[in-house]
């Protein structure tokens, strides 16, 4: 009687090797795909001329398009629980607005400068190198208070209304850099 | 043994992945979206110019930072940094301004509120004389409508 019930113990022991082995080859495969989050990237340009050239240039027609942020349009920061680095929580911007100048003309809306960018590329220019038709060529300047996330927004409705080429003009400091400016003008 | 072996196996791989990922090029930065971004695929075991940018303008390179707000106006490192990333991309002679270009592209990654002036800064840097990077990406995250809307047009 006593073997048999030693017997019937050992029956039931089970293995459980094969079930961790499966188990961390999950937690690996649901940590590989949590890391190859996909990103995208928008191609520009900077301006190649920079300095002194002796090559002649050509002039072109060129769209300039200035982003601005209005006084006050910078939004009430909003601290979020992601930690960058020591002491740096990362902020959301609430209530941030900007407008737009292209050439002249201002655009207050993101429709309004999708239709104003889809209008400018339909005025084609002469390529003094190709001899060609093209799209004018785009250069994105932004002012102060303006975010990377504006820019590229920019961009990206730039790039949907075809224009091919698109440059980058300089910065004009940052808010805090405009307000020292300002505080010592005073 | 084998249980043994299959765990030291799974350690293994598990500590390869985590320090490839250590090795990080990629700051935790959250991107704006962009509906016509192309993907980005690199190319694996090839060094990429990558900058990140973080909130207040730090700029970092493989978790080093290059330049932070309290360098002020002193951008050598990141000046160093930009001149190292020409020696990773192909060079080639522009025919309009007579001089050799690198035709790879610098990727800056910067938060969604990052003030451009930290952006244009890199940029207004690789116009110097020394450097002459000309192409630029700036990353952005795809949504998750975007494919959609790609496949719709």
């Amino acid at each position: 009687m006593a073997k048999k019930k030693k017997r019937k113990e050992a029956d039931v022991k089970m293995d459980m090797t094969p079930m961790i082995d499966v188990t961390f080859l999950i937690i690996i495969f649901f940590l590989c795909l949590e890391f190859k989050t996909l990103e995208g990237k928008l191609a520009a340009n900077l301006p190649k001329d920079v300095g002194v050239n002796t090559s002649k240039a050509e002039p072109m027609e060129k769209l300039d398009i200035r982003i601005v942020c209005p006084k006050g349009g910078w939004g009430k920061k909003k601290l979020t629980d992601t930690v960058y680095a020591k002491n740096q929580r990362r902020f959301e911007l609430i209530g941030h607005k900007v407008y737009w100048y292209i050439g002249p003309k201002k655009v207050t809306t993101i429709p309004g400068l999708e239709k104003e960018l889809r209008k400018q590329a339909k005025k084609k220019v002469l390529d003094p190198k190709t001899k060609t038709l093209k799209t004018k060529p785009i250069t994105i300047k932004a002012g102060p208070g303006v975010t990377y996330g504006d820019v590229t927004a920019v961009v990206d409705i730039a790039l949907d209304a075809k224009f091919e080429e698109i440059t980058f003009g300089g910065g004009e400091g940052t808010r805090a850099q405009q307000k020292a400016k300002r505080a010592k003008r005073k | 043994m084998t249980p043994m072996i299959d765990c030291i196996f799974q350690l293994i791989i598990f500590f390869f992945l985590i320090i490839d990922l250590q090795n990080k090029e990629l700051e935790p930065l959250v991107l704006p979206k962009a509906i016509h971004a192309i993907p980005d695929e690199p190319d694996p075991g090839r060094e990429r110019p990558i900058l990140n940018v973080r909130q207040d303008g730090t700029i970092v390179y493989r978790t080093k930072v290059y330049w932070s707000p309290s360098d002020g106006e002193n951008y050598s490192k990141l000046l160093d940094l930009l001149k190292y990333f020409t020696t990773l991309m192909k060079k080639e002679m522009d025919p309009d301004l007579h001089k050799v270009l690198p035709q790879d592209a610098l990727l800056i990654r910067a938060d969604k509120w990052t003030e451009m002036h930290h952006i244009a800064k890199i940029m207004e840097l690789c116009g110097n004389q020394n450097i002459l990077i000309w192409k630029v990406e700036l990353a952005v995250g795809e949504p998750k409508d975007a494919k959609r809307k790609k496949a719709a047009k």
